[in-house]
């Protein structure tokens, strides 16, 4: 059939391409639908990275388009004759017209023009009748995609704007802890400074590649560093473990009881209060009268006691503290008879030295625990945990400031336990913070005022030294205590007094 | 107007002339008439099926006179003979001493044959028809001795009275271009057949087309071309009646045991061509197909038993058949 063979052949092709066009949307339009529908689950259920995002908005525009491609090529499908003559046939009501002009034999001649005249004057009649439908079910259809293209739009901006907030929390995570660790690095280095054990010294040094792992935001480095780190601290933790007397305090303890004057040592050492322990045997070197005596009570019992502790001081490897026991063992050996032992046969200079030693161990363990808690703490920092806020080595540990009871505690104490200072109000008021601190029982009030006006803070601290003074005065009557706690109590209680210059209780 | 147009013009002023002719006699039947008329115009021959009384005969006849053509009539009996339709050699004597053998012919050698109660005839004398019917001669004696053109037979039976009666062979339907059921008329028809035929006029036909024009109209049908899509369409249909086809329908499939022969095609197109021609179109349509389907297939199908104690005819099935064509032709347009 020629181009020509029906009549008004383009207008017929125009109407039935858009006709065909009508009738393939829907599928497509459901296709479109079931692809953005897919698209939306995995959007409302799964993570995707930005660049997941991209794709997926990529994905929208491209699904469109395909939809769009599809339908323009169905648009421009090249129809068959018979087939467009059959659909106008069927759609304007003409009785095969159409269908017999474009199969008309060549040798139809005459019959096909009158045909072709016949069909013309069915075609003005139907007045182009040839009407396209749009259906409900094509509004519904086209709403349901738009409706899903803008949810997945609208949901994927909403997951592009988490993710900035989230690349702004991860910055601001990834700063913090950079400053954590800074923070951390800086007490070291200063501890350093001020520590006296060497071995302290070199180990708080030697953090510089945490510091550059920190700050190159290498969460894996910095882990391998503190986990470097950390193995020195239990090795020399182990070591401090090794040579102390700790785990035979109390026994020796016991024995030194015995001897007439050594009770508030004993005392100490039973606390294993070292440092107090060192006090008290330095007090009684400088006290005691070389050539006099002191009561030794249960003398044979002792000296076994003290020979026990001195053999079981040698298995452990501790030598210097099995021959200062030894010593004295022998000492109470030799005088149990008499009930007394002269004083220049007690070696208490030699234990004077232990229990300086043992004191500085301790707070090398101190120290050695702080650095570990401050490692932990910044574990849990880097694995983007909460902590419980990092304590400080120079503050916690500072050298003659950190027994308890010290008087030296003040802000930041042990790493600021109790948390960032209270913000104080710009009105004229006293602000009060109190909570434990450290491992110890001692209770720690932080009295502030905003600044320029001490009239507050100073009376807030009056009241907390009546209270101070009330406790201490009960402590010393409580008659439950034994005599020689009741020694230290005091002892400690006095120490501790405020002077008329520190308005610190 | 070009020349095919007006010969359809004409084409379509001589048919409905003759048809207004025959129903000044024939009262109401229009579509019985136009259809006798549309299977002469053809070329075919027509059963006229009903129960006594309806006019077929007078259909006919009437057919006839309104003709220029020979009309002859046979009653069939069965003691009825061939060579009593087709005729028979005879010894003359010429008075002179001679005596020679003549073939007289029978009544089948005429334009118009009305075979009335065709089924009433023994298989033997109906088969006497079959080489005139298909043909258009006959064999007599070993001789064959055309028709006269144009030949048509239109037979009637009733369908009722089934005592005494000899089906006509599968043969002999096919021969039959239409089968046409003649309805009972309506009351109006009734009563206007009650006041021609009973009073003291009655209308008398005068003849109105000549078997030349009724010749050349047939050649203008035939002429009218048919497209590959109609001439599908037309085998589509016809084989839609046979079960075993893929076209059949389930009432076919259950119902029919033979389907249509290839006759019907060629009957079901040519009457197609002239029923398109009456509607003043150039071309067959699938309308026209379906038009002249009834009476075109419903006589060549072949009901099986089950069709008969389900008391199904071939009209119900055939709505069936062309239901499913029409659907599919629809789809096709989609």
């Amino acid at each position: 059939m020629t181009p020509d063979a029906l009549p008004e052949t383009r207008w017929l092709a125009r109407k039935r391409a858009a006709e065909r066009v009508l009738s393939l949307s829907l599928p497509v339009l459901r296709g479109v639908a079931g692809v953005l529908a897919v698209l939306l689950i995995g959007l409302v259920f799964l993570n995707f990275s930005p660049a997941s995002l991209l794709i997926i908005l990529g994905a929208i525009v491209g699904v469109w388009m395909v939809a769009g491609a599809i339908l323009t090529a169905r648009y421009f499908q090249k129809l068959s004759p018979k087939e467009l003559a059959m659909r106008a046939d069927r759609v304007l009501g003409l009785p095969d017209d159409l269908l017999a002009l474009s199969e008309f034999p060549d040798s139809a001649g005459e019959w096909e023009s009158a045909a072709r005249e016949q069909a013309r004057r069915s075609l003005e009649k139907s007045h182009r009748s040839w009407r396209l439908v749009v259906s409900w079910r094509h509004i519904v259809h086209v709403l349901v995609a738009l409706t899903l293209t803008l949810a997945i739009a609208w949901k994927a901006w909403d997951l592009r704007q988490s993710e900035l907030r989230i690349a702004t929390l991860a910055a601001q995570a990834r700063d913090d802890r950079a400053k954590e660790a800074e923070e951390v690095i800086q007490d070291w280095e200063e501890f350093a400074k001020i520590t006296e054990d060497p071995e302290l010294q070199k180990l708080f040094t030697e953090a510089t590649a945490l510091r550059e792992a920190v700050q190159n935001d290498d969460p894996m480095a910095a882990m391998l560093e503190m986990n470097k780190i950390e193995a020195k601290m239990t090795a020399l933790a182990d070591a401090l473990a090794a040579g102390s007397m700790a785990p035979q305090a109390a026994q020796i303890a016991e024995a030194l009881e015995a001897f007439a004057g050594l009770g508030a040592l004993s005392a100490s050492l039973r606390n294993q209060n070292y440092a107090a322990a060192e006090d008290e045997a330095r007090t009684w070197n400088e006290e005691q009268s070389k050539d006099g005596s002191s009561n030794l009570r249960r003398g044979q019992a002792v000296a076994e006691i003290l020979a026990k502790e001195a053999a079981t001081a040698r298995t452990r490897g501790n030598h210097s503290l099995s021959e200062t026991l030894s010593e004295l063992s022998q000492t109470a050996s030799r005088n149990a008879a008499k009930n007394s032992v002269p004083n220049s046969e007690i070696p208490m200079h030699s234990l004077q030295d232990l229990l300086a030693k043992e004191a500085a161990c301790k707070a090398s363990g101190r120290c050695l625990a702080t650095g570990r808690r401050q490692l932990e703490n910044l574990r849990k920092s880097l694995r983007g945990e909460p902590n419980e806020g990092a304590p400080s080595l120079c503050q916690g540990n500072r050298p003659g400031g950190s027994n308890p009871g010290g008087s030296q505690a003040g802000v930041g104490t042990d790493g600021q336990p109790l948390g960032a200072q209270t913000a104080l109000a710009d009105a004229t008021q006293a602000e009060a913070l109190t909570g434990t601190a450290g491992e110890g029982e001692s209770e720690i009030t932080t009295t502030s005022s905003s600044s320029g006006s001490s009239a507050t803070a100073s009376a807030a601290t009056a009241s907390q030294l009546a209270e101070y003074i009330g406790l201490s005065e009960k402590a010393v009557a409580d008659e439950s205590l034994p005599l020689a706690h009741r020694q230290v109590i005091r002892s400690y209680f006095e120490r501790i007094r405020p002077t008329s210059e520190s308005k610190n209780p | 107007m070009t020349s095919i147009e007006s010969r359809l013009t004409e084409f379509q002023e001589r048919f409905h002339a003759l048809q207004s002719t025959i129903q000044t006699v024939v009262i109401g039947q229009e579509e019985t008439v136009r259809l006798t008329i549309l299977a002469m115009v053809a070329g075919g021959h027509v059963l006229l099926e009903g129960v006594p009384g309806l006019g077929k005969t007078l259909l006919v006849k009437s057919i006839a006179s309104a003709l220029h053509l020979r009309f002859q009539r046979v009653q069939f009996t069965p003691d009825l003979m061939p060579s009593d339709i087709l005729g028979t050699t005879i010894l003359v004597d010429d008075g002179h001493g001679h005596q020679h053998f003549r073939f007289e012919p029978g009544p089948v050698f005429s334009n118009v044959l009305l075979g009335d109660e065709i089924n009433r005839a023994t298989p033997k004398t109906q088969s006497a028809l079959l080489e005139a019917m298909q043909e258009g001669h006959v064999t007599v004696g070993g001789e064959t001795r055309p028709l006269l053109q144009p030949f048509f037979v239109l037979a009637t039976q009733n369908p009722l009275e089934m005592e005494g009666t000899y089906p006509l062979p599968e043969a002999q339907m096919d021969r039959f271009f239409f089968q046409l059921l003649v309805p009972y008329p309506t009351e109006a028809e009734f009563s206007r057949i009650l006041e021609l035929t009973t009073s003291a006029t009655k209308p008398e036909i005068q003849p109105v087309m000549t078997g030349e024009e009724l010749l050349s109209m047939r050649e203008l049908a035939a002429s009218m071309p048919a497209t590959p899509t109609i001439r599908d369409r037309a085998v589509r249909l016809v084989m839609a009646t046979h079960p075993d086809s893929p076209h059949a329908t389930p009432e076919v499939k259950r119902y029919v045991r033979y389907g249509a022969s290839p006759r019907a095609g060629q009957a079901c197109l040519a009457a197609a061509k002239i029923s398109a021609a009456l509607e003043g179109r150039y071309h067959v349509s699938s309308q026209d197909l379906l038009a002249v389907a009834h009476p075109v297939l419903r006589h060549r199908m072949m009901l099986n038993f089950e069709a008969q104690a389900d008391g199904l005819s071939a009209d119900r099935i055939l709505d069936g058949v062309l239901a499913a064509c029409r659907a599919d032709w629809d789809r096709e347009a989609e």
